[in-house]
């Protein structure tokens, strides 16, 4: 039993995939073939930004093999997106919703080859004529926001799809108060989810007669919706199933493959299949936002932080996907996690006809997080006080009214995580109460530089700013005099993070029997209700809510005798409200998690390349429910924020991406990770959060990038505000400055 | 992706392989195939025949010359790495295949293969062209001996003539130290840049050196003003630093999507101070 009586919670269980997936025996959509499928391959845009006047497909039709070629025409209802339905399922002439033929990025899609094999699919994309009439095209969000841009969209008036405004406080009269002012301009790159499993599905009808997808998502109810809606179906006739899903971070919230699966299977009432190549999967997938952030910030003297002003411009790509909630959330994260009483941020969602953005781990919050951390790091740096005490001055904490006119939800933890992560890593509190820490060893090789760095952060745990936020669980008992088996629906995403154990531990806690009397259903649009998505860090919050509430409402029917007891429970948690359009003020989220890092790196002042050496991360979790899963989320997110920080760099030149591939993409290797990642756990329960669980997955990405700037300034005396750090970019700034052997 | 079609002949002796090739169009020498094969799986070539060298024993092991050393085209790198002669004499040859892809790869690569294919980002051809190699050549018209500084001319290209074949590499004596420097490419292992060093000194000034870059340029080639700026002089560090100012002077850099041609010129000075910081403590 564990500390507080607990059976089956607060323990590392083995996961419940793991055996499968280990051995190879578990399917991922990709892996799953019927009899008789057909083969799909996908044409996609040539343009970044035209009219297409014509398509023929009489070449590709003749080619044996092929057994259809969907365009524009064929799609019912030819719109989808997840907060907006603003994007054509293909592009072309014959479209039945306005603008169908317009493409506005090589993401678009024209056309939708089935045929005998993949082989012939893909000579049949090929062979389709496309004609163009090309559109003026913008690709820099700034140049996009000037009254004479091209207009990529009626529905977004001067390219703007999303704007927002914090007006709280008096800015203007706050810099009267300011002994100290840093500016900077923070860039952030994209970033490539880079998932093990490429895109892959497989679309048929099932033996009810429903159109039926498998694939690997993010919520299966919602890509449902999306897909009843383009066909113009049906929620009872359309089923999404999925199978293990390869990864996810964000990158299957939005449509990939799902709708023109379904409307191939719908149309042919075969099984077809198609599967993405490497190549495929970076190209037509959105990324992580692309923001520029420009800001101020001013302090007095004795390290009060009494106004930030600032600027947020995400390049959203021309569509909205989940563009105005990302930047919605950097909007409230690019002043940090930092009690400030005069806040001016102006933020905006601007679309391009570069790649689309959108969901990707951090949601926004690592941008924000790069600018606020790197100038609290400069004020720090400015006023000659320690980074630790800066952040202990200006921290939220409980009952802290936010940037946004209101208090954060009870459960503040900030300043105990700042100061765990100060305790585990390189400082001590002196006699005096000052953080201090000792002089790093530096290397002999005059040319390797060592130096630390730190910043903290939070994020919110479950959707924010009013949107519709629940979860449905269904526990079902059987059994005579006790209780022999537990069947739990639930349909939240195991993704790979572990969300299916996490489950079957919280039902069997709640219910009180052993894990093995557990069986999860999940997954599956006719078995279970909607979960919501695997995002936001919200999953074991929400469903663990959800299956606490139903197990409870089942003992009751048990204790009363009924046999099978089974319960129903939607979770809701409490309201969250939209931004005031004029001063931002709202209640934006019902619960947060609370991060701190602290990294030393190791910069080559002369080859540039940054190594990062140790990191230490502090996160409030509220209660660990599996402690080796959750220190798998932190190693899993520094990795990949490591990779964010100094090496991935997605480069696209004219809306179109020039490295495709894992060759020329970098993403780290096993040679890249730290020596030491130290995962510090803290407890601090969430008031509404089951057993006191907050959400974590998200959390340890965010800093860790402003981290290794302030690490890298502290080694080599230079601020580098452009991510990712590459060699080229170091070597350069370090030359500017004067920084280097020769 | 599976190969075009091709036929396959593997001679015995060098004017069979040479004839053999000159015989089909569009014909390729194979030695360990590493190249060879992935161009044409990827379809950037496609020989309708390969002429196999490896059973041609003429083209294998390492012979010790009055001069110096004649390395057979087909050694493999793996087994040049192993030669007593070439760790103890010609440190910047050791250094550079030390350095060259992975112990797979320097299994089955010949030298030959390589220096035909003549990647920008090969580590060898920087250490060849510093110590003096050549690089002897038969094909249709006869044999000759090509020296290593006019073999590269550009991109992938060689001076190579149509249907000849390299047959070995000689190499002249040693100098009196040598040393290779590289930054290796994350993704693909060869030279983001490469610098080899040869110096040949009369007490404690260079009277003479070789320095060479690769990765940085479109082919491995000598660096002038480099050379003029130690030569003469003691290895102190004022020449060094000069040495390293000056070492892409009149250099044409190439670049990647990771790595500008600017970092990788400035990498040349880099890389060479270290090298010589290097020689200078030995
Ligand atoms: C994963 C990987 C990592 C690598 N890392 C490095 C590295 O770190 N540094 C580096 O320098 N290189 C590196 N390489 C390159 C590697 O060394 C080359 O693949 C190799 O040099 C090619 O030699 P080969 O014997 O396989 O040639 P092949 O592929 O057999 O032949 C190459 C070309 O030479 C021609 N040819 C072969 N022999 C002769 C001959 N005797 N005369 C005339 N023409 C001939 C062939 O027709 C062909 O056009 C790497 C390669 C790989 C795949």
């Amino acid at each position: 039993m564990s500390r507080n009586g607990q059976l089956h919670i607060g323990k590392n269980i083995r996961r419940i995939d793991a055996l499968g997936k280990v051995t190879g025996e578990t399917p991922y959509p990709g892996d799953i073939d019927l009899e008789g499928q057909l083969w799909m391959k996908l044409r996609f845009s040539d343009r970044a930004h035209a009219r297409v006047v014509a398509l023929d497909t009489s070449a590709a039709e003749a080619l044996p093999g092929v057994v259809r070629i969907f365009t524009a025409a064929d799609v019912p209802n030819n719109e989808y997106g997840l907060v907006t339905k603003d994007q054509p399922v293909l592009c072309g002439p014959g479209s039945r919703n306005p603008d169908g033929e317009i493409v506005r990025c090589y993401a678009d899609c024209i056309a939708v080859v089935v045929a005998e094999s993949e082989a012939i699919a893909a000579e049949a994309c090929r062979l389709i004529q496309v004609t163009y009439e090309d559109l003026p095209a913008v690709f820099d969000p700034e140049e996009a926001m000037r009254p004479d841009a091209p207009q990529l969209m009626p529905r977004y008036p001067g390219n703007i799809i999303a704007r927002y405004r914090i007006r709280h406080g008096d800015v203007e009269s706050a810099w009267a108060q300011a002994d100290v002012i840093v500016e900077g301009t923070y860039q952030t790159g994209y970033q490539e989810h880079a998932y093990l499993q490429p895109e892959a599905g497989l679309g048929y009808i099932d033996e009810q007669g429903r159109v039926t997808v498998l694939v690997a998502g993010q919520w299966t109810h919602e890509d449902q919706e999306q897909i009843c809606h383009a066909l113009d179906l049906p929620p009872e006739q359309v089923r999404v199933i999925y199978p293990a899903i390869g990864g996810a971070f964000g990158g299957r919230e939005d449509m990939s493959v799902q709708i023109v699966l379904a409307l191939a299977a719908h149309a042919l009432q075969r099984p077809v299949k198609i599967i993405w190549s490497r190549e495929e999967s970076i190209l037509y997938h959105h990324k992580r936002h692309p923001i520029t952030i420009k800001t101020r910030w001013g302090a007095t003297r004795a390290g009060k932080v009494v106004a930030v002003e600032a600027e947020v411009i995400g390049d959203a790509g021309p569509y909205a996907y989940t563009s105005p909630k990302v930047l919605g959330n950097a909007n409230l994260m690019v002043t940090g996690p930092y009690e400030i009483p005069n806040v001016r941020v102006d933020t905006y969602a601007v679309a391009t006809n570069n790649i689309p953005t959108g969901a990707f781990r951090g949601f926004g919050a690592p941008q924000g997080c790069f600018a606020a951390e790197g100038q609290m790091n400069r004020l720090a740096e400015a006023l000659g006080m320690d980074p630790i005490r800066l952040r202990e001055l200006n921290t939220i904490r409980e009952g802290s009214i936010l940037s946004v006119g209101t208090p954060l939800p009870k459960g503040v933890s900030m300043p105990q995580v700042i100061e765990a992560c100060a305790r585990e890593s390189f400082w001590t509190r002196g006699p005096d109460g000052r953080w201090e820490h000792p002089p790093l060893p530096q290397p002999e090789n005059p040319a390797l530089r060592r130096g630390i760095g730190f910043a903290c952060g939070y994020k919110n745990i479950g959707y924010s700013f009013g949107f519709p936020e629940q979860n449905w669980a269904t526990v079902e008992l059987y059994g005579g005099s006790e209780i022999e088996q537990v069947i739990v629906r639930q349909g939240g995403a195991e993704v790979g993070q572990g969300a299916h154990t996490v489950f079957v531990q919280m039902a069997a806690e709640a219910v009180g029997v052993p894990l093995e009397r557990v069986q999860l259903i999940t997954h599956d649009t006719a078995e279970t209700q909607t979960a919501g998505s695997a995002s936001a860090s919200r999953l074991t919050f929400m469903a663990g809510n959800a299956i606490k509430g139903a197990a409870e409402r089942a003992l009751e029917l048990w204790r009363n005798e009924e046999r099978p007891a089974k319960a129903t429970f939607q979770y809701r948690p409490p309201k969250t409200t939209p931004y005031d359009p004029m001063t931002g003020k709202s209640e934006p989220n019902f619960a947060y998690g609370y991060v701190a890092q602290a990294v030393e790196v190791e910069v080559d002042i002369e080859l540039g390349f940054v190594r990062v050496l140790r990191v230490i991360s502090a996160n409030d979790v509220g209660h660990a429910i599996n402690p080796a899963m959750i220190q798998g989320q932190i190693e899993g997110a520094v990795v990949q924020a490591l990779g964010y920080a100094v090496m991935e760099n997605l480069i696209s030149e004219q809306g179109r991406i020039r490295n495709p591939h894992l060759s020329t993409y970098l993403i780290p290797t096993v040679l890249d990770v730290p020596i030491e990642v130290k995962s510090v756990i803290l407890e601090y329960a969430d008031p509404i959060g089951p057993w006191g669980a907050r959400g974590m997955a998200e959390m340890p990405f965010i800093p860790l990038a402003p981290a290794i700037a302030a690490a890298v300034h502290d080694a080599t005396g230079v601020w580098i505000d452009k991510l990712p750090l590459t060699p080229d970019r170091v070597v350069a700034a370090l030359r500017e400055q004067g920084v280097g052997l020769f | 992706m599976l190969p075009q079609q091709f036929d396959y002949v593997a001679p015995v002796t060098v004017e069979e392989a040479v004839q053999a090739l000159s015989a089909t169009p569009n014909a390729r020498f194979l030695a360990g195939s590493f190249n060879l094969l992935i161009d044409i799986k990827t379809r950037r070539v496609a020989p309708p025949l390969l002429v196999d060298l490896r059973k041609i024993p003429a083209l294998h092991g390492i012979e010790r010359t009055a001069s110096g050393l004649r390395i057979g085209s087909m050694t493999t790198l793996s087994q040049l790495l192993e030669d007593e002669e070439i760790r103890g004499t010609y440190v910047a040859l050791a250094e550079a295949l030390e350095k060259t892809g992975d112990p797979q790869i320097r299994n089955q690569d010949a030298i030959g293969g390589h220096l035909e294919y003549a990647s920008p980002s090969s580590d060898i051809s920087a250490a060849l062209v510093a110590l003096g190699a050549s690089i002897d050549v038969t094909g249709p018209n006869g044999s000759r001996a090509i020296p290593a500084d006019d073999f590269f001319t550009g991109l992938r290209q060689t001076a190579l003539a149509p249907g000849e074949l390299i047959t070995a590499v000689t190499l002249p004596a040693g100098p009196a130290r040598s040393a290779y420097e590289k930054l290796k490419h994350p993704a693909h292992l060869g030279a983001i840049c490469g610098v080899a060093v040869a110096l040949w000194l009369d007490g404690d000034q260079v009277a003479r050196c070789r320095l060479a870059v690769t990765g940085a340029t479109d082919h491995a080639q000598r660096l002038p003003a480099a050379e003029a700026a130690l030569t003469g002089w003691p290895l102190v560090e004022p020449r060094i630093a000069e040495a390293a100012a000056h070492a892409a002077d009149g250099l044409t850099g190439i670049s990647d999507l990771q790595f500008s041609a600017d970092y990788r010129l400035h990498m040349i000075g880099v890389l060479l101070r270290r090298a010589l910081v290097h020689l200078r403590a030995a």
